[in-house]
């Protein structure tokens, strides 16, 4: 979001206000934004702002991409990591993708690291979106959210 | 004295340059200058919202628009 001054008198000072809201986001983050005037040299300039997102539960990656040919099975692997001392316990409360997808929870490191293995049912090409919710025993997160996209194209078996 | 009168013909040759290309008058134009173009707001907690405000100074002698600011 963006506040400015429209205009600036000769020798005058304006103001530019970004908000950038870091919900949903983890690590390094950078949001640019474009001004537009009507300087003839410099019509287009480039403001940014960076930041260092910290959040009790790391998920790399934060999304899950299914894709290949229908009729395949493919995996993809999301990790989960804290760095607090207070070991991490997670409890499924939610999926919605049991038809398309089976998922499995593997503890890497006790209440630290976690691994969750997501593999396509072999089925029809299309587009298929969903999310598998887990409980955490963190109170500043009490629920982590891991959203599912399978994009399967004609060509394989079935 | 001859050093001035060998002077003469450049100095009204400087003032008919000036004025015919009129240097002196030209506008300049609407300038943005801006200070500062990135923030490092270093670490902060997820959730939190950041707020931060650049300074435009418009050096021109025009008046200088601001358009538009596209985000993202």
């Amino acid at each position: 979001m963006a506040d400015f001054d429209r205009t600036i008198p000769p020798g005058g000072e304006g103001k530019i206000t970004l908000r950038v809201n870091t919900s949903d986001y983890q690590g390094e983050i950078r949001k640019r934004a474009r001004v537009y005037t009507n300087d003839p040299r410099n019509s287009v300039e480039v403001l940014s702002i960076k930041a260092f997102v910290k959040v009790p539960i790391y998920l790399s990656p934060k999304y899950v991409y299914l894709r290949g040919l229908a009729g395949r099975k493919i995996t993809k692997t999301v990790r989960i990591r804290v760095e607090g001392n207070n070991p991490l316990k997670l409890e499924p409360i939610h999926f919605d993708l049991s038809k398309k997808v089976t998922y499995r929870i593997e503890e890497i490191e006790a209440g630290r690291i976690f691994k969750v293995h997501f593999t396509s049912i072999p089925g029809p090409a299309g587009i298929y979106r969903g999310v598998l919710k887990l409980k955490t025993n963190y109170p500043e997160k009490p629920e982590i959210t891991i959203r599912i996209i399978g994009k399967f194209k004609k060509g394989g078996q079935g | 004295m001859k050093k001035l009168l060998c002077g003469t013909p450049f100095l009204i040759f400087l003032i008919t340059l000036n004025l015919t290309t009129g240097w002196a008058q030209q506008a300049i134009g609407p300038r943005m200058v801006l200070e500062e173009k990135d923030f490092n707001a270093k670490q902060i907690k997820e959730g939190e919202i950041i707020k931060h405000t650049f300074t435009v100074r418009n050096t021109g002698d025009q008046l200088l628009e601001i358009k538009k600011v596209n985000p993202g």
